[in-house]
């Protein structure tokens, strides 16, 4: 009942947020610099040409109207169709959606599988240690994804011939090789933050009265951990690992980019770049559900964890 | 303009960098080919190329009437296997090959042809190219005759382009959106999967007309970073780099790498004639003089360019540069030429589009207007951004690259024409006069003298200033066979094989 509330409550609050978000798109196109009229037609085309390209494409249509065009579009599970290429925006988005998919989970998983035994082991563990752990998550959450992309690549693709340089790969097996690499990429900038958030909820944990308690009566480390510490420390992490799924969909464009992966990350950047507004407003929509989705996700997970907890 | 480099993919080679082995003289069996490029195309609908990657994929599936052979210069017969031109009617008359079929097995006919052409005429964006068509008749099922409305042999040159597809009539039945949706043509290859943005895998067409291509299947793949690029190719997971800038060709060694130089691709600096410094030829005769072209060839590009001969690509049917002295370095005339414009020694904007790395040619031009008194403050700027700065004239200065995407010097005659000098707004009344004479000139020899005629005149108005014409780099692996790329960037896949 708690968490049918939650999901309730969340999606009533989503559907404003969207809207917010589909019209500040709408109204980036009208703020933007460049001609997406000229983006369409290229620049060989004359006056005339981007006239008529202006009158095709409604680019002269005001703000209002054309919010009420894509929530009209948008509600028949239209989003438009894309001016550089010509195929539907639920196209191009459907092709990409996979290799992001993949590649957030992936990403989502491994750092969830590093940081909950070393979060566990530092919250656990003596002050220095802590603060060994703490200092490494540092240097680890601050290294510029692109630089440890090209050294992932040259040391593991070029040096040792392990993994692929790049794309998406085909069949499971051969999919995975492919995104090894860009799962460490990911995972490097994620798990780091995951393990401080966890090390520090362990040990206040830990330091609880009931913790003290099971120990005085007698109870062994692991059981205490088990059993009245872990449960108590991962509201947190589960919360910060909703809130990195932002960090994953847009913070993909520099890993997508440099393992040629090609998903929706890249597909926002080129959309950008090109001034394709009708496939910079699809994705945004579609990359702002599952944002809302990812943290939907984790407060359930939070409620299901933590009973105090409500919204 | 500014169509640079970004925008139009370079790829070339030269006749000492080709391969031995000719498809005809081999044929493996299973060949497949990848092929990385920075630009997907713009769909397989003619009229909407704008980057070169349309213009050199759409006519290994949509084939055209005539192609162009490997000197880069002659049209070859396509799906035409002849055509005669009357000057006098004025008209084209060509005879097709004998039962050709498009990919699906549905016969070629001339009504397919004259249905075309009209098609051609009618796009948005680049039907203006075929406007000297008039009218295009089935004279029998393998005859078509397309009459003009002038004499215009520049016509034959464009078809040739890449961009005048023959498709079945009435597009087969469909929409023109729904058939480029899955387009059937009479090209060596069909499309076995488009996925914009992301690749584009071609399978061999087994009914085509002529020689079967000797691959079974080539992937275009798109990938934007030049240094994700450059190690797949490296790790042999590509064959070729359509296009690498020049600045990092030395990565690549000489051995597995083509190179045109120069190619069909000029550096300028055009100027914003809104204004009145813009306006001022003396002030533009400054500049031209200001910049040392030699040092830009020698430290910017690395040897790979050469400093201009005219204000026309090299490399095309007609280019044949300016046979003047108006494009030298010369500092003392730079500033004499200042001296007598009405410059007061204001900063002015000089715009250029960003590069993902060091741009020393920007650095360059800066110190050389410097060096003359010219005060310059550089912005560069996203494409798009660049493209509306310049048509909304809010610059004084810009820097960009354009090419030649055609067989024909008519090409950028026609772009210059109808862009008013890549948006800058210099005058081309005069350059419309020698267009029209290039575009009915009875052979090479007249076409020659009508760019010269442009040539002359704009080493006199300087309406832009070219400043270097660039190489084009095409790293390509030691298995790749018959790689031949023209100067504009053309080549044809089913000249290539791989063992």
């Amino acid at each position: 009942m708690r968490v049918t509330r939650i999901l309730v409550r969340r999606a009533v609050s989503a559907a404003p947020l969207l809207l917010v978000l589909l019209f500040l798109t709408v109204a980036l196109q009208a703020i933007t610099p460049g001609d997406p009229a000229r983006a369409i037609a290229g620049p060989r085309a004359s006056e005339a040409v981007l006239a008529a390209t202006r009158a095709a494409y409604h680019l002269d249509d005001g703000i209002v109207q054309q919010f009420t065009s894509a929530v009209a579009r948008a509600l028949q599970g239209d989003l438009g169709t894309s001016n550089r290429s010509g195929v539907p925006v639920t196209t191009l988005i459907s092709e990409r959606a996979p290799r992001t998919a993949w590649l957030a989970a992936l990403g989502l998983l491994v750092s969830a599988l590093i940081s909950l035994p070393f979060g566990i082991w530092a919250g656990t563990s003596s002050r220095f240690e802590r603060t060994v752990v703490d200092q490494a998550s540092l240097v680890s959450m601050n290294l510029p994804t692109y630089w440890l992309a090209l050294v992932l690549v040259l040391v593991f693709s070029l040096g040792l011939a392990w993994f692929p340089v790049g794309g998406f790969g085909e069949g499971l097996g051969d999919r995975l090789q492919h995104l090894v690499l860009p799962t460490v990429a990911i995972s490097a900038a994620i798990a780091p933050v995951l393990v401080r958030s966890l090390s520090e909820s362990m040990a206040r944990v830990m330091a609880a009265d009931h913790v003290t308690t099971a120990r005085a009566a007698g109870l062994g480390a692991g059981t205490v951990v088990r059993r009245h510490a872990i449960r108590n420390a991962l509201p947190p992490m589960v919360t910060l690992l909703g809130l990195q799924a932002g960090y994953i969909v847009f913070g993909l464009v520099l890993v997508e980019s440099s393992f040629d992966i090609n998903g929706l990350g890249t597909l926002l950047f080129e959309s950008v770049r090109e001034r394709d507004f009708p496939v910079v407003q699809g994705l945004t929509l579609v990359l702002g559900i599952c944002v809302v989705l990812a943290n939907l996700l984790a407060d359930v997970a939070v409620a299901l964890l933590d009973p105090r907890w409500s919204l | 303009m500014l169509v640079t480099s970004s925008l139009f993919l370079a790829s070339c080679g030269t006749g000492d960098d080709e391969a031995s082995a000719s498809p005809s003289s081999e044929k493996p069996t299973r060949k497949e080919l990848t092929i990385l490029r920075t630009n997907d195309i713009d769909g397989w609908d003619p009229d909407g190329a704008r980057v070169v990657a349309s213009w050199v994929t759409l006519p290994n599936v949509l084939e055209g009437l005539v192609r162009v052979a490997k000197d880069g210069v002659t049209i070859e017969p396509a799906l035409a296997e002849s055509w005669v031109f009357d000057a006098a009617e004025p008209s084209y008359t060509f005879t097709l090959r004998k039962d050709v079929t498009f990919s699906d097995g549905t016969p070629l006919t001339a009504e397919d042809v004259a249905f075309s052409a009209t098609q051609w005429v009618k796009g948005e964006r680049l039907g203006s190219m075929f406007a000297d068509i008039a009218s295009a008749t089935a004279v029998d099922p393998t005859t078509v005759k397309l009459t003009l409305t002038r004499p215009s042999t520049f016509l034959l040159d464009f078809l040739a382009s890449g961009i005048a597809p023959v498709v079945p009539k009435d597009y087969a039945g469909k929409s023109r959106e729904a058939f480029y949706q899955d387009p059937v043509g009479a090209g060596p290859y069909v499309v076995d999967t488009y996925s914009a943005g992301v690749e584009t895998v071609l399978a061999r067409n087994d009914r085509y007309h002529g020689e079967p291509a000797p691959l079974d299947k080539v992937t275009y793949r798109i990938v934007s970073a030049p240094s994700q690029q450059l190690a797949q190719f490296e790790s042999g997971e590509a064959d070729i780099i359509e296009s690498l800038d020049p600045t990092l060709a030395g990565q690549v060694p000489e051995s597995r790498r083509q190179t045109v130089n120069p190619a069909s691709k000029n550096l300028d600096v055009i100027f914003n004639y809104a204004s009145e410094l813009g306006r001022d030829a003396a002030f533009r005769e400054a500049v031209s003089y200001a910049i040392n072209r030699d040092q830009l060839v020698e430290i910017a590009y690395d040897g790979l360019a050469t400093p201009v001969k005219g204000i026309m690509p090299p490399g095309t049917i007609g280019s044949v540069g300016c046979d003047c002295d108006a494009w030298r370095h010369d500092p003392e005339a730079a500033k004499a030429a200042l001296t007598k414009s009405g410059y007061d020694g204001e900063k002015l904007h000089l715009v250029t589009e960003v590069t993902s790395g060091d741009s020393p040619q920007i650095e360059l031009i800066r110190a050389d207007l410097e060096a003359v008194g010219i005060d310059v403050e550089v912005e560069e700027l996203d494409l798009q951004v660049l493209l509306e700065r310049v048509a909304g004239g809010d610059y004084d200065i810009g820097v960009g690259t354009y090419s030649n995407v055609s067989p024909t010097a008519g090409d950028v005659f026609f772009y210059m024409y109808v862009s008013k000098f890549f948006g800058s707004g210099a005058p081309v009344e005069p350059l419309l006069e020698h267009f029209n004479t290039f575009a009915v000139a009875a052979d090479a020899d007249a076409k020659a003298a009508a760019v010269r005629g442009l040539e002359s005149w704009a080493a006199e108005a300087r309406p832009i200033v070219p400043l270097v014409s660039t190489s084009l780099v095409v790293p390509v692996s030691e298995s790749v066979h018959g790689l031949k790329v023209r100067p504009y960037s053309r080549y044809y896949l089913d000249e290539l094989s791989v063992g």
